[in-house]
């Protein structure tokens, strides 16, 4: 037989299984250039030379990797479910004849078409979305857009041989799966019946372990820390958990529903609970699937979302002013000659604040032995960083005339609780008058669970506390002495100024009078472009790690849909012979449709609920604190997810109809 | 007045755009009385599954009547014509038709179920019938787990438990091996004995010659009869295979 003979017949094959074929070479395409326009985003030189464009670079080189991965397992996952489907076809061609290497000539030939095309396609959209993707993250980071039109050589080949490699890897499966069955058991891999599910009650006990020891590692933990190092294990015992129950609880749970005869035996009971028990013995996987990828979905969007839309209050903590000169100094005298110095630094570089904030403080971080007593220099994860301040500081900087008796203090204090209004801080007891809101640059913020900013009547208070502390640090680290931090913060109408290496210098000449460890130089702007480089690449990861995933699950829920259409299609036939009227077969049918389809978004929906306090820890210690609002971004994206998943239903749960009815027109 | 009465009934199918007429019943009348077991055969195109589905309430003929214990079949509403099968009707099918998703017992239990039954009658109807059929220990069994001639014996449970007025069996042994047919052969002519009315449809001899009157369907209309009386089976396969040959030469005489 001639080689265009075997070509034919891979296009015909291709052909007669178009419901199959067609969304895997849509999926292959779109990855493809998924793929293409990820690769080619992290090698752009045009993102790495915008400032802070180092961090969205790293990411989308993070980025690069996942999409690799997910490209591989996926494109195998769909192609081994097409060869399972059409095991029985490759069986009667045996039969007829057809010897293996001829079969695997036929499988060569449609995976060679598949890869043309996503390559085709795939590349030639990608080179097209490309530059507007490229654009879309310049938007991202407020920069001015050099335009022009690029095609990334390397992108092109790195996506090329990428992809040509999975495809090997199918091939070969395909070979391997073809010449390892017998024709005869080919041709019957249709027709063997599916074996009543057993209940395993003891994988359902574990899967049941796993998920509620996830969920009590989100609940639990408190503080940030521990949340980061708990997090990964936290998500893992879910996905198992997860996994186990949609394959095996929910099967134990049917099997005790048929145990209670009298809720077994009614008409709607009965059928639905029979089907949907092979129904999850057949779907387990591609539901926890679904299940997975929508979680992920929600936490990527939501969480980076957030953390983008957040981006003002975050880098309002850190930097509070427009311009902030930072110098750190051991003698707390030296604080008037310092302020004194970076006060003509400040007119010397030319800048002409409008406002000027300044003050100094002692940062420690303290722990407590009880409630409110913080009496020894901890640095565990428990800690709270002080910052300790003087009346006379916080009264000029505030334009306020507070007054304190002796043992009086202010205390502003976030995310750490005060039980009473005493504070015992190193062995003095002071009673507490608490602030409603002070604001001035904490570059703690982000570091820890919780902060406190405390103003003491007296330098004496402050120089006290030094005493105390000084042992204690040298205690845990020799070499390491604390120092005091003097501040100062101007706004101005210019807010152009970068920080280069010139002001740094010329503010280290400005403090050439006093003896100081370090004094650095920071502006808003450029802080909030930082963080907005770094956010922009969470986001963007976000998006497209999300629409990858979406696409996965509108593939694997058509796939399962359609082979439910095929099984359905008998089991309607013989219902309807046996007696039932079309509505109510129409009736159980669809019941079971939409249980078996929302279970997993209404599964995601608790994921997300119980994710929700570790992530909220999480995101503290990237400067998020706002959970209300991480609330409402959550919510919004369920929302919209779920109308989503809503459309993909209606799509698919028509291609099933389609087929449940076919046999009406035969 | 007989159990059921078949009066001028006709089937003809129209294909899509109405250009191409087939009939498939030209004039059909016979009546079964109560506790008969009928057979109707003929060859395939002959109209007798379209006779059977008709007979079923699958199917609605285009002009004649049905009555069965003297309800007229046409005229009941389609939303109740499920109810009615389930309650009057019994199946048997040549593909068994059981539901791989229940075991055998649910599959016996499904038309009771359907019809709303508590668990304890069901539990009630279901030894009686089971022990007939010798299929007791096939209860915890599912379908894909049991032979041809037990699966076929399962579906005769689920037939006969409503205790209807009338089994209808459509090519009940051609999926059987010889041992398999002989039993299930066996299994209907011992329900009869017992009151059940059964008509079946089939091209096997073998299996007609085991019911009480066969009658020969051609060309859409009944063409003859025969009423087994006092012959034996070997006897009655004789007579059947005579008649069928007689049918085939006339066809041959009419080219």
């Amino acid at each position: 037989m001639s080689k265009a003979y075997y070509l034919r017949m891979a296009g015909q094959n291709l052909l007669k299984n178009k419901k199959t074929y067609i969304p895997f070479i849509l999926t292959s395409t779109f990855t493809t250039m998924m793929l293409y326009m990820i690769i080619s985003l992290s090698g752009n030189q045009g993102i790495m030379n915008i400032p802070g464009g180092g961090y969205m670079t790293m990411m989308l080189g993070l980025g690069v990797v996942v999409v690799e991965l997910f490209v591989l397992i996926f494109l195998f996952y769909t192609n081994s479910f097409l060869l399972k489907r059409r095991k029985k076809e490759f069986g009667l061609y045996s039969v007829l004849g057809m010897e293996k290497k001829h079969l695997a000539r036929v499988i060569f030939y449609e995976l060679f078409f598949s890869f043309l095309v996503s390559i085709a396609f795939g590349l030639g959209l990608g080179i097209l979305l490309d530059k507007l993707l490229f654009l879309l993250v310049l938007k991202m980071l407020d920069t001015q857009v050099p335009l022009g039109f690029s095609i990334s050589v390397k992108a092109l080949t790195q996506t090329f041989s990428y992809i040509g490699l999975v495809y090997i890897v199918m091939f070969i499966y395909g070979i391997v799966q073809v010449s390892l069955a017998n024709p005869i058991e080919l041709l019957r891999s249709g027709e063997v019946a599916e074996k009543e599910p057993k209940a395993k009650w003891i994988i359902t006990l574990l899967g049941i372990v796993c998920l509620a020891s996830g969920y009590a590692i989100s609940i639990s933990i408190t503080n940030p820390i521990t949340a980061m190092i708990f997090f990964f294990l936290a998500v893992i015992l879910v996905i198992v958990g997860t996994y186990l129950l949609f394959v095996s609880g929910s099967i134990s749970f049917l099997k005790m529903l048929e145990k209670n005869k009298a809720y077994y035996y009614k008409t709607n009971h009965f059928l639905s609970v029979s089907n949907m028990k092979f129904r999850m013995k057949q779907n387990g996987v591609s539901l926890g699937n679904i299940c997975i990828l929508s979680t992920m979905v929600l936490v990527m969007i939501s969480t980076t979302l957030s953390l983008w839309t957040g981006l003002n209050e975050v880098v309002g903590t850190y930097v509070s002013n427009d311009y902030v000169v930072k110098v750190t100094y051991p003698d707390f005298n030296e604080q008037d000659q310092i302020a004194q110095d970076v006060q003509n630094f400040w007119n010397e570089e030319g800048f002409s604040p409008q406002s000027v904030r300044q003050c100094s403080y002692l940062k420690v971080s303290l722990g407590a032995d009880q409630q409110d007593r913080y009496d020894h220099v901890s640095f565990d994860q428990n800690a709270v960083y002080f910052r300790f301040m003087t009346l006379d500081d916080y009264n000029t900087m505030e334009g306020t005339n507070v007054t304190l008796a002796p043992n009086e203090i202010l205390v502003y204090s976030e995310r750490v609780n005060l039980e009473g209004d005493q504070l015992s801080l190193l062995g003095q007891d002071y009673q507490v008058r608490p602030l409603d809101s002070f604001d001035f640059s904490n570059d703690t913020a982000q570091f820890i669970n919780g902060y406190m900013d405390v103003i003491l009547p007296n330098k004496e208070d402050i120089l006290r506390i030094k005493e105390k502390v000084d042992p204690m640090i040298h205690e845990i680290y020799p070499e390491f002495s604390v120092t005091y931090t003097y501040l100062s913060g101007i706004d101005q109408a210019d807010k152009d100024r970068s920080v280069t290496s010139e002001l740094d210098a010329a503010l280290g000449a400005s403090l050439k009078n006093v003896t100081f460890e370090r004094a650095n130089f920071y502006s808003r702007q450029e802080t909030f472009k930082e963080y907005k480089s770094f956010y922009a690449g969470f986001l963007f990861i976000g998006i497209f790690l999300s629409l990858l995933f979406i696409m996965a699950m509108i593939l694997i829920m058509y796939y399962k849909q359609m082979s439910e259409g095929y099984e359905d299609q008998k089991r309607y036939e013989i219902m309807q012979n046996v007696g039932l009227d079309e509505k109510m077969i129409k009736k159980t049918i669809n019941t079971q449709v939409i249980t078996v389809f929302f279970l997993p978004l209404i599964v995601a929906g608790i994921h997300i609920c119980f994710a929700f306090p570790i992530i909220s820890k999480l995101l503290l210690l990237l400067n998020l604190t706002n959970t209300m609002f991480f609330v409402l971004v959550t919510l919004a994206c369920f929302v919209l997810f779920s109308m989503l998943y809503v459309v993909i239903y209606w799509f698919t749960a028509k291609a099933y109809y389609k087929i449940i009815s076919s046999r009406e027109q035969n | 007045m007989s159990l059921l009465e078949v009066k001028n009934l006709k089937k003809t199918y129209t294909s899509k755009l109405g250009l191409m007429q087939v009939k498939a019943l030209t004039n059909v009348n016979f009546s079964v009385e109560k506790g008969e077991y009928v057979a109707i055969m003929g060859e395939s195109g002959s109209g007798k599954t379209t006779l059977l589905n008709i007979l079923a309430a699958l199917d609605r003929p285009t002009s004649g009547s049905i009555l069965l214990n003297g309800q007229e079949l046409s005229k009941i509403k389609d939303a109740k014509l499920s109810a009615f099968r389930r309650q009057h009707l019994g199946f048997v099918f040549q593909d068994f038709n059981l539901l791989d998703t229940f075991n055998n017992q649910d599959n016996i239990f499904l038309p009771l179920v359907l019809n709303n039954e508590k668990y304890r009658t069901m539990k009630h109807k279901l030894r009686p019938v089971v022990n007939e059929l010798g299929i007791s220990d096939l209860m915890k069994k599912f379908p894909y787990e049991c032979s041809g001639g037990q699966k076929q014996r399962v579906a005769i449970a689920r037939a006969l438990i409503t205790d209807p007025e009338l089994v209808l069996a459509d090519e009940p042994t051609g999926a059987l091996d010889s041992k398999s047919t002989d039993e299930v052969l066996r299994l209907f002519e011992k329900i009869n004995e017992q009151g059940q009315t059964i008509l079946m449809v089939t091209h096997s001899v073998k299996a007609a010659s085991h019911a009480k009157r066969v009658l020969f369907i051609k060309d859409g209309s009944v063409f003859h009869q025969i009423y087994r009386g006092e012959r034996g089976y070997d006897e009655m396969f004789e007579t059947i295979s005579e008649t069928l040959s007689l049918l085939a030469r006339e066809d041959g005489a009419h080219v």
